[in-house]
């Protein structure tokens, strides 16, 4: 036999599965033309691919494929406990993908999905009819529709491929009652900087300190170059969110984070942005322990934690003095009216 | 790092078993050829035997993270001969694998990048008549491939298990000459060949940062002390998380080898010590 060679792996997206369904769409066209090259593989089910067993999450992340399906129902899904809702009644959230191309250590994805694989869903209007739906039945009419678009991934990170971003935002601007949140580690604002801006889509972003990105979320860009999107998204007039969250318990965590808003201050006018959400570090107890049986190799899942219902998280009073600390630093400059923090 | 090999005949095991010099290993009750970390069986023909056999050697040999397995076969091409760029002895790495019977498919994960051309295999329980080539997807008919890999992949990982074609007709002709197949499967066995050594150096991401003596260790004073299941899943997270935040080996715990613990309490307080040593808080 031959002996171990160099590690020879396919590059991200050399295979396109394609549900036989999905086949008729204009996104489906438009991928198979951008990777003209990759083997394609027809499917009846997305999830006989994505869904099988015994997947190796960490070795797809290396060779991601794509996936092309229909989603066939649960166009919305209402919000869950680990995410700060705003104050807003009706928090949703929708699955236009699912994975993300970046591959954060932290990242409960990995404990959520047997596969790494990305599969975008690719009958967008079917998403559309159903939000009109969520609008005109929500339960406080007094406030708009809220529903983050970018949920389980990072789509801005993925516009050139997919143009979700672009579509829901032109949607939203139809939709008096709505407000849509896009939430991204990625530079790639330049992808809908000819768009006009609308009060009716927050553009997020999440920011680390550049020695947390730089070691533990892979492939993202790092600090300074999702502030200088920070920077041009404000310039032109969206509504902008920073979200400071995850914040990890690492060493020197204090200094790390504390540094990390200083940074931030000095590129953005506080006064610019629309508002702020702080959060430590948190997982469902269920994505945390299948994270845990994947990952033997990252500190960010070992060391003390606690669990309360089905949440893990750090102990109590880690918790309350990382939050404490962020709410300080952030409200010195941001003021606490601005400020969403998990708890 | 055990690579299995599952193969229809004999005719077309002889040039691997030639080739990797395997020997016969007698304490199989299924023909079962061996040499080093090559295992290959030989199934028989059909999906059930490819099934069993598979199963019994994977069941029977010890595997380990790394192992992998391989159905190796002659199959026929949907393809008219000379209306397309296939023609026999063009070999393929399955990345589709259709059982014909319940319309079930099945996909190996293409991870490895391997000098094969791909193609659907579409699994049938008689040979397929030239004239049902259209009731199946274009590609190629064999007779083993959804029972290999449904047996294979109730052990491995998907990106762990291949299944490698080679052309041998157009449908057109009823039996295969053994001699035929031999000669076929021979000279494909190069491709072969590097697919396994390309599935061979995929990893399944980072390495557990504790090695197999931190590991053994961890058993070893799991059983000195009687730990139960879960504290000795909490042991070896503390391991492991002593190794990650401090970036250095464990410290010395052989003591907790030699201790000898007779009630319960003297287990828990044993157990408490080794926390507050493991402890990087
Ligand atoms: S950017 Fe978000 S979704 Fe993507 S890997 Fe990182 S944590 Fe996961």
């Amino acid at each position: 036999m031959n002996g171990y060679g160099a590690s020879s792996r396919w590059s991200n997206f050399s295979h396109l599965y394609i549900e036989r369904g999905a086949n008729d769409y204009p996104l489906t066209r438009r991928i198979r033309e951008r990777f003209a090259k990759a083997r394609v593989v027809e499917i009846d089910d997305y999830k006989t691919v994505f869904a099988r067993p015994r997947q190796r999450f960490q070795a797809q992340k290396e060779s991601m494929k794509l996936i092309l399906a229909v989603k066939k129902d649960r166009f919305l899904y209402e919000g869950s406990g680990n995410s700060q809702d705003f104050s807003f009644k009706a928090f949703h959230y929708n699955t236009l993908m699912s994975n993300c191309v970046y591959n954060c250590d932290y990242c409960y994805l990995q404990g959520m999905y047997p596969s790494a694989n990305i599969v975008v869903f690719v009958n967008l209007e079917d998403y559309f009819t159903a939000t009109r739906e969520g609008i005109r039945d929500r339960s406080n009419p007094v406030q708009p529709f809220y529903l983050c678009v970018s949920y389980d991934t990072d789509l801005l990170a993925f516009e050139s491929v997919v143009p979700y971003c672009r579509a829901w935002i032109e949607f939203a601007r139809e939709e008096p009652d709505l407000l849509i949140e896009i939430r991204t580690k990625s530079a790639a604002y330049r992808a809908i900087r000819d768009l006009q801006p609308t009060d009716r889509a927050i553009l997020a972003w999440t920011l680390s300190p550049e020695p947390v990105a730089a070691r533990y979320e892979h492939g993202v860009p790092p600090l300074r170059r999702r502030l200088e999107a920070v920077r041009s998204a404000i310039d032109d007039g969206w509504p902008v969110r920073l979200c400071f969250d995850p914040v990890l318990a690492v060493p020197s965590w204090a200094s790390l984070y504390g540094g990390l808003v200083d940074e931030v201050v000095r590129k953005i006018d506080p006064a610019t942005v629309r508002d702020v959400t702080v959060g430590v570090f948190r997982l469902s107890k269920h994505h945390f322990q299948r994270m845990r049986r994947q990952r033997t190799d990252t500190p960010l899942l070992y060391g003390e934690f606690m669990q309360e219902d089905a949440t893990v998280t750090y102990p109590a009073e880690r918790r309350e003095e990382m939050t404490a600390f962020m709410r300080r630093r952030l409200g010195d400059h941001f003021g606490e009216e601005r400020i969403f923090a998990w708890t | 790092m055990p690579v299995f090999l599952a193969i229809a005949l004999h005719a077309e095991a002889r040039p691997a078993i030639e080739r990797f010099r395997l020997k016969q290993d007698a304490a199989f009750d299924l023909p079962v050829f061996r040499r080093d970390e090559v295992w290959l069986t030989v199934t028989g023909t059909g999906s059930m035997k490819s099934a069993i056999a598979t199963a019994s050697l994977l069941s029977r040999v010890e595997r380990d993270e790394d192992s992998v397995m391989f159905n190796l076969g002659i199959a026929g091409h949907t393809q008219k001969a000379d209306e397309g760029p296939v023609t026999v002895g063009d070999r393929f790495l399955a990345n589709k694998i259709t059982e014909q019977s319940t319309g079930r498919s099945f996909f190996p994960d293409l991870l490895a990048k391997t000098p094969l051309a791909e193609s659907v295999v579409t699994t049938v329980q008689q040979p397929l008549e030239r004239a049902d080539a259209g009731t199946v997807e274009p590609g190629l008919a064999d007779m083993e491939a959804a029972g290999f890999y449904q047996a294979a992949a109730t052990f491995l990982p998907p990106h762990r298990i291949g299944c490698v074609k080679v052309v041998s007709d157009h449908l057109e002709t009823r039996r295969i000459d053994k001699h035929r197949a031999g000669e076929l499967i021979a000279g494909a066995l190069d491709d072969f060949d590097a697919a396994v050594a390309a599935y061979r150096s995929v990893r399944d991401g980072a390495p557990d940062v504790l090695t197999d003596a931190d590991l053994q260790l961890v058993r070893d004073i799991r059983d000195r002390l009687r730990l139960t299941a879960s504290r000795h899943r909490i042991l070896t997270d503390l391991a492991r998380s002593y190794k990650l935040h401090t970036a250095s080996d464990l410290p010395d715990l052989t003591r907790f080898t030699h201790v000898s613990v007779k009630t319960r309490q003297e287990g828990d307080a044993q157990f408490e010590r080794l926390r507050g040593i493991l402890s990087v808080e």
